[in-house]
């Protein structure tokens, strides 16, 4: 059975397995606890080790406060999905995933990355809404009437990117960055899931390294597998 | 292999095969369906493009002839000539592209068309028939009807490689499985001898591909469906409605399986035709069979290339992408009494279907050069809704006709009231305030009178069109204390500034519109109305500033902020997008040309030599944020002797379904893009004006094209130009007066080289003729 690493010490161990266990009982999957105690140095090679076990699927960390900490180590690495839990994060007492919000940049790369998990949660009856965001590099060169523009867009965009599951597109116009939380706050999802090349060099990753900054919810790092094309999640037998 | 030309030996056998090649290619046989076989074959034969196969003998000839008669019998799948000049090929290996292909490939003749998809339905795939005119129920949301799909085989395996290949010399569309040693391959057509009747044949090892049923549903719309005589009937119903009936056969060929459908369309105003009507079209069609309606289908489009086509040998890429925007213009655009052109024609639901200013101004013009009856069949669509107009003009407390911004089946305005900028809900005001497109209408009436040479269409109900779009404007224009005449609150062509006052465009438009109706008042209008409306017309305010040279293009525009696209971004941009709608309104970013549609439609109304200053002025302003806008602004600048900016501009318009650079081709083509480009060839390299039924000629070509050729109808004639830097060959079926470069009118009979004076360097032509 897929299983799901929840990482955690004792300190963030309820919530951290809280979100794996909402997450488990999207993807029936059962969650294994894994708290290494190791220093930093070793504390991510441990991890990761777990991780590469053929039946664990994803992992839940708790998000650390610099960019070179323990959750952006793993992350970074890591094969598989990361799940990244904010140290604010309250979840309910019952947590149930229900909506996730999935930030898509209008690449094949992107939409590649998570299409699996698109579909393993739409397969769960889990609302998915797509947030699209205009910004310089993404902007329509034509848009020519208001009334329709935005229909024949969506629809191609729909059937390009969107694996053919049923979504609601939301579009924005602006910084990526500033919309992926706001839209999830807006919209009271409860997991974003973001693809990522797992580069954090100067320049890269903005997107993703804001909205794991200053989301609210936990967030799904899904790692564009280097073969291309398909996500590490669902090369582990889920789909 | 299609024809086998048989040719006998002796004297004169290059000769004979020239001629024969010759006499196929006016049937739209080009040299690569040929085969030319003989034991002893001239050089000629290996450089006419044909298959040549030497050292036959009687018998082996005699063998060749049966192959290709059970070819025929069997129902085997004829090829195309993939000649690189008229094919355009899609691999389909793009997912990107799977949906815009089906649009691209889009096939349609007589007012139906119907959409490339793959016979096997893919994921996402949306195949389509649409018939022009025909929309579904009521006034809100009003789209186009999907018709019964008649192009669905079920096929197993569906083939995973493939290559499409259109066939624009022919309008016939091949597609065809890459891996198999007995691949999948169809082939369909439009016919264009027989509006409405449409046909199939597909291959594969016998047993892969079923016919299934020969028409389905078209997505979720409502059919109904039956036999009658041993064939299948579909109905589809809204407003109006669509009736398909089809006959298909499978046979075999050895270890190959055919299938044959064959289907005639039709549709009717006040619901679907009935089945046993349409059943009579299909009847003939099946007795001339499949063969034959494909010989007489390619000889019509021959004929169609004959008259009207490019020839640019210099540069292959733009002279196939000319050659698909009219094969598009050809297929998108057609009805007997009326043509109702919506903005992505009949090739996908994008824009609802619904008819814009597009239809007049992009897409006559260049209609009435291919297909002078289409052209007024495409005017008769706004002549039959004068009616409705003029409820319009009273119900908004005005006399005379006000045309909607958006119109469908009725002629009522059905202009959605919101929409969306990327991701911001906006209000949209075109259907109040974008009132040129009353103006834009009668002109499209004028201009195809005076392009076409027939006078007397613009009277009776085209000039009762005139007289109440005059009346309108009468009624719309406030006075001023100073005797000026001036429109308040409307939207100009440029739709990034809206509820401004005294717009160039649309008083300048209105000016026109007064002054022709004037002109052409008979005796239903009153001399005191027709004299109003000259004393209006030259009340109206049109913002020229004689200091200057420009036309400020409303009340209050050169106080905006004066930045450059180029400070923002590269152009074309989608400007309002990017830097948001009121930022773009306090600026002097515009979206598309709106002064300069003025030197492009009527440039006997504005000041002469006024093309150069505006050009230089608005051109770095323009955002080129609409589709309509690049083709346009490169005819223009073809027209003021920047005939290399103009093609650096024009390739983004010939691209952009090609490459489907607005990322919506999907949804069905850009059929204005594709008459502007037509437009900027006539109008702007070859600098065509037709002023009291003479051809003015006035060429400017790119210093990378050595010559241009261009056929196309005008003043009743079929027109051949050849145009270079020293002369222009002009070639007519009857004589016709011609005047180039401005110098003397001469009467051209046959073919004729008009000798070019020297020309200017680029950039100094803008005071060479007054419409510059």
């Amino acid at each position: 059975m897929p299983k799901i690493l929840a990482v955690a010490g004792p300190e963030s161990a309820p919530t951290v397995a809280a979100v794996a266990e909402a997450v488990a009982g999207v993807l029936r999957a059962t969650v294994s606890r894994f708290d290494p105690r190791l220093p930093d140095s070793q504390h991510a090679t441990a991890v990761l080790g777990e991780l590469d076990q053929p039946d664990a699927v994803l992992g839940v960390v708790m998000r650390d406060t610099t960019a070179s900490g323990r959750s952006w180590r793993i992350a970074g690495r890591s094969a598989k999905p990361i799940i990244v839990v904010p140290p604010t994060f309250a979840p309910a007492r019952s947590l149930v995933i229900s909506r996730v919000l999935v930030p898509l940049d209008g690449t094949l790369e992107s939409a590649s990355a998570v299409r699996e998990t698109m579909q393993l949660f739409a397969n769960a009856d889990v609302e998915l809404v797509v947030l699209h965001v205009f910004d310089e590099t993404s902007a329509p060169r034509f848009w020519d009437q208001a009334a329709h523009a935005r229909r024949s867009w969506e629809q191609e965009f729909r059937a390009r990117f969107c694996s053919h599951v049923d979504v609601r597109i939301e579009l924005r116009n602006g910084e990526p960055g500033e919309h992926v939380t706001q839209v999830a706050a807006d919209e009271h999802a409860d997991l974003i899931a973001l693809g990522w090349s797992q580069r954090l060099e100067a320049g890269r990753a903005r997107t993703v390294r804001r909205t794991v900054r200053e989301a609210d919810v936990p967030i799904m790092l899904v790692p564009l597998s280097p073969a291309g094309g398909r996500s590490a999640l669902g090369d582990n037998g889920l789909t | 292999m299609d024809v086998d030309v048989v040719v006998t030996d002796g004297p004169g056998l290059s000769q004979s095969l020239r001629a024969i090649g010759g006499h196929l290619a006016a049937r739209g046989v080009g040299p690569g369906l040929l085969l030319v076989a003989g034991d002893r074959l001239p050089a000629l034969a290996g450089r006419s493009g044909a298959t040549v196969l030497p050292g036959v003998t009687e018998p082996v000839l005699c063998r060749l002839l049966d192959e290709q008669l059970r070819r025929r019998t069997r129902g085997r799948v004829p090829g195309v000539d993939e000649d690189p000049a008229w094919t355009l090929h899609e691999t389909g290996g793009d997912p990107l592209r799977h949906r815009a292909i089906e649009a691209l490939f889009t096939l349609g003749s007589g007012g139906f068309a119907t959409r490339g998809a793959a016979e096997d339905r893919r994921p996402g795939s949306v195949p389509m028939v649409l018939a022009s005119g025909i929309y579904t129920d009521g006034v809100a949301e009003e789209h186009l009807l999907p018709g019964p799909d008649w192009t669905g085989l079920d096929i197993t395996p569906a083939p995973e490689c493939y290559r499409h290949v259109l066939d624009l010399r022919t309008g016939v569309l091949l597609r065809e499985e890459n891996t198999s040693d007995c691949p999948v391959r169809t082939v369909r057509f439009a016919s264009v001898t027989r509006p409405g009747v449409v046909a199939m044949r597909a291959e594969a090892a016998a047993g892969r591909a079923r016919p299934g049923r020969a028409l389905r549903q078209p997505g979720n719309v409502q059919m109904i469906e039956g036999s009658l005589d041993g064939h299948r009937w579909a109905q589809v119903r809204g407003s109006s409605g669509i009736t398909a009936v089809a006959a298909q056969r499978q046979r075999r060929d050895g270890g190959v399986g055919t299938i044959e459908r064959l289907v005639a369309l039709a549709s009717g105003k006040h619901g679907p035709p009935a089945p046993g009507e349409v059943a009579v079209a299909l009847k003939v069609a099946e007795r001339q069979g499949f063969e034959r309606l494909l010989a007489e289908h390619r000889a019509a489009w021959a004929g169609r290339w004959a008259a009207v086509n490019i020839d640019l040998p210099d540069d292959p890429e733009t002279q196939l992408a000319v050659r698909f925007a009219l094969f598009q213009l050809w297929c998108n655009v057609g009805g007997r009494h009326e043509a109702a052109v919506g903005a992505r024609g009949l090739s996908g639901n994008g824009y609802a279907g619904h008819v814009f200013w597009d239809a007049d101004v992009y897409v006559l013009p260049a209609i009435a050069s291919m297909d002078p009856a289409t052209a007024k069949a495409v005017a008769n669509y706004r002549t039959h809704r004068l009616p409705a107009a003029c409820a319009a003009a009273r119900a908004a407390g005005y006399r005379g006709a006000r045309f909607p911004w958006e119109s469908a089946s009725a002629g009522n305005d059905v202009t959605p009231i919101s929409g969306y900028l990327g991701g911001r809900r906006v209000e949209i005001k075109t259907g109040q305030l974008e009132e040129h497109i009353t103006a834009d209408v009668a002109w499209a009436a004028w201009h195809c009178a005076q392009w076409t040479g027939d006078s007397g269409f613009v009277r009776g109900r085209h000039r009762l069109l005139l007289r109440e779009t005059a009346r309108y404007w009468a009624s719309r224009c406030r006075l001023d204390g100073d005797g000026g005449a001036h429109i308040d609150q409307v939207i100009g062509p440029d739709e990034y500034h809206e509820s401004v006052s005294d717009n160039a465009y649309t008083n300048v438009m209105a000016r026109w519109n007064l002054r022709a109706a004037a002109r052409l008042s008979g005796p239903a209008t009153p001399a005191d109305e027709s004299r109003q409306w000259t004393e209006l017309a030259s009340a109206l305010v049109d913002g020229y500033q004689s200091a200057t040279g420009l036309y400020e293009q409303f009340a209050g525009y050169f106080e905006l902020e004066p930045l450059m696209v180029a400070d923002v971004t590269s152009a074309p941009v989608a400007a309002d997008l990017l830097l948001g709608r009121e930022r773009i309104a306090a600026s002097q970013v515009i979206k598309q040309p709106d002064v300069l549609m003025l030197h492009h439609l009527v440039p006997g109304e504005v000041a002469p030599g006024s093309l150069e200053p505006n050009l230089g002025f608005y051109g770095p302003r323009t955002a080129h944020g609409s589709s309509l806008s690049p083709a346009i602004s490169a005819c223009l600048m073809a027209r003021a002797g920047h005939a290399d900016d103009a093609l650096r501009l024009l390739r983004t318009a010939l691209r952009l379904d090609l490459d489907d650079l607005t990322g919506t081709t999907a949804a069905g083509l850009h059929i204005a893009t594709m008459g502007g480009v037509w437009q900027a060839f006539l109008f702007g390299f070859a600098g065509i004006r037709v002023r009291a039924g003479v051809l003015h000629l006035d060429p400017a070509l790119p210093s990378s094209w050595p010559s241009l050729g261009l056929r196309f109808r005008c003043l009743g004639r079929a027109v051949a130009l050849h145009i270079t830097a020293d002369d222009v060959q002009v070639g007519v079926d009857t004589p016709l007066r011609v005047c180039l470069d401005g110098h003397r009118t001469r009467l051209v009979t046959g073919v004729a080289r008009l000798p070019r004076d020297a020309r200017p360097a680029e950039g100094e032509r803008g005071c060479l003729r007054s419409w510059r």
